[in-house]
């Protein structure tokens, strides 16, 4: 009777505790919202103030300011060929290491991990210099490209662990069918491992899609991304918050949407690349 | 058929599994093994930024002798700013996660909301993550409104002796979530039969913590420190905008040193040669962690 006490007790801990952290990792983002609808005088309140009279000219502001839309659809055009790459490339690569045996096999996963972990930055002069020189400073491919260092090993990584997923027995069935390897990986492991395919390039999009450091050094004007857009805004001596909480909640809806509708493959994907890594 | 074995036996072995990873291998390698090889290269030498290359001056390894030993140089606090971050975010991070993934691991209602709800700091945009940091941590803002009405006092939390600390709570805030999905997730793969039998056997809720969920666990909440590990050491965007590595070298780790070296203070020389040794302390690392993880997995 007692131990079961206890029991309700810890549930009702649980569920406690589970509404705390939703709160707290909800409501910075949420006041963000607000301002974004605020006058300055409200925004600014104290206390703060959570009633108010909602206004859109922040929103409607963005239109205007130089180079905002076009950075968002920047930002769609950058992400869609960089994801296209590293997916098109990394299914090849993860067939290839995942299927055969063969020597250097080690050396590549570990070429490829250190690949992924070093920090962007390092990139930035040397590719800037490489780019100024062919022409390929501030333009679209050329961001697309160097992501490829970060998205390509992260999606070899991931595709890798959905294709251990697949049975060996229908690996075995095709082949004996007399498949070819490409047909094997067109008939058997890319349409079972679609779902986590799917959720790769969701976490690949959603990484360049946020990406700072590269979009702020080798992009200018005409391929500037939304990042950069919205780190505009900051300024030593004052920042306009209101337009500047519009532009933030306009830049991270699309990847906000995406994640909450595919949030059960993307756990997928956070925890069988930590699990099979 | 026929002709497929037949054409599958003129090929040598190697060929197929080669020509599915050239395209990878030439992505990765030849970005990054030009990037590595042009850093030392520019490490070597005395250029500003924005210069052309022919008027760069060899100078050796003057660049990594001055950043090491030189009295003006704040390599050396860069580091200490590093090992402090990561300490400071690293350790909360994983003992609040795991202890809440440790509360949550039961069958509950809600269960995909709060996926859902604790998945927004691991898609938000970085750089607006600094954003908001900056914000809220305002000398007006909502932290010091909290302060204010809890303890009477306001912190200057843009200043010399806490903006650490506010880009650290800010990481906390954002990365926390993380380790509560992932070790929950964990928790949830493990084997129900051990800790029947264990119950059968009296063992106390403690014992079966310390004896079977946490030793299970343990390559898992490696695998998510290293994880974590490489992002704290990568990481630029979100104290890039809530500091700039600000005020004085307070907020300045390695990735923004590198930063504010080269093209801030325009000196391409030294801060290629600090690349070249965060490169370095970066594969030394990986290498340590991921041999430390390859032995625990052996003994669990």
């Amino acid at each position: 009777m007692a131990n079961s006490g206890r029991a309700q007790l810890e549930r009702l801990l649980a569920y406690l505790i589970s509404l705390l952290a939703i709160l707290v990792t909800l409501f910075p983002i949420v006041w963000l919202l607000t301002i974004s609808f605020k006058r300055q005088r409200d925004a600014f309140a104290m206390p703060p103030k959570f009633i108010f009279e909602p206004i859109w000219d922040h929103y409607l502001s963005l239109l205007d300011r130089p180079g905002f839309v076009s950075a968002f659809l920047n930002t769609v055009y950058v992400t869609a060929l960089g994801v296209t790459i590293a997916i098109a490339i990394a299914i090849f690569a993860s067939y290839s290491i995942h299927r055969f045996k063969f020597r250097g096999k080690k050396l590549f996963g570990v070429w490829l991990l250190l690949a992924y972990m070093l920090p962007e930055f390092l990139f930035v002069i040397p590719m800037f210099v490489l780019y100024q020189r062919i022409g390929w400073y501030d333009t679209h491919i050329g961001l697309a490209l160097v992501y490829q260092v970060h998205s390509l090993p992260f999606a070899v990584w991931l595709i890798r662990s959905f294709f251990k997923e697949v049975p060996a027995e229908l690996d075995d069935a095709a082949r004996i069918d007399g498949c070819s390897h490409l047909g094997t990986l067109r008939n058997v492991y890319i349409p079972l491992a679609a779902p986590g395919i799917a959720a790769t390039a969701i976490l690949t999009a959603i990484w360049i899609w946020n990406e700072l450091t590269i979009a702020l050094s080798l992009s200018f004007s005409e391929a500037q991304t939304i990042t950069v857009a919205v780190a505009s805004f900051r300024g030593y001596t004052s920042i306009a918050w209101g337009p500047m909480s519009a532009a933030s909640i306009v830049a991270i809806a699309p990847m906000l949407i995406f994640a909450v509708f595919a949030q059960k493959y993307i756990v997928k994907g956070l925890t069988l690349g930590s699990l099979k890594g | 058929m026929t002709h497929n074995a037949r054409s599958q036996r003129r090929r040598p072995a190697w060929l197929a599994p080669a020509l599915l990873i050239l395209p990878a291998f030439a992505v990765v390698f030849s970005i990054a093994a030009y990037s590595a090889i042009s850093l030392f290269q520019l490490s070597t030498v005395d250029l500003t930024f924005g210069e052309p290359f022919r008027l760069a001056e060899g100078v050796g390894l003057e660049n990594y002798q001055w950043l090491l030993t030189n009295e003006h140089s704040t390599f050396g606090a860069t580091l200490r700013v590093t090992i402090h971050y990561l300490l400071g975010t690293l350790i909360p991070e994983l003992l609040i996660g795991f202890a809440i993934a440790l509360l949550l691991n039961r069958k509950m209602r809600g269960n995909s909301l709060f996926t859902a709800v604790l998945i927004i700091p691991v898609v938000l945009m970085p750089s607006m993550v600094g954003l908001i940091g900056r914000l809220y941590f305002s000398y007006d803002g909502l932290i010091n409104f909290f302060f204010e009405t809890f303890t009477g006092i306001r912190h200057n939390w843009y200043g010399k002796d806490l903006a650490l600390w506010a880009v650290i709570l800010v990481d906390i805030w954002e990365w926390t979530p993380f380790f509560i999905l992932i070790l929950l997730a964990g928790l949830q793969t493990l084997p129900v039969e051990p800790f029947e039998a264990a119950r059968v056997d009296g063992a106390s809720r403690w014992q079966s913590f310390a004896h079977l969920t946490l030793p299970m666990m343990l390559p898992l909440i490696l695998t998510t420190l290293i994880l974590r590990f490489m992002d704290v050491l990568r990481l630029f965007d979100v104290i890039f905008v809530m500091f700039s590595g600000g005020p004085g070298t307070t907020t300045t780790t390695l990735p923004l040193y590198v930063y504010r070296t080269t093209l801030v203070q325009r000196d391409v020389g030294r801060g290629s040669a600090a690349s070249v040794m965060l490169i370095i302390i970066i594969v030394a690392l990986t290498v340590i962690l991921i041999k430390m993880r390859e032995r625990i997995k052996f003994e669990a």
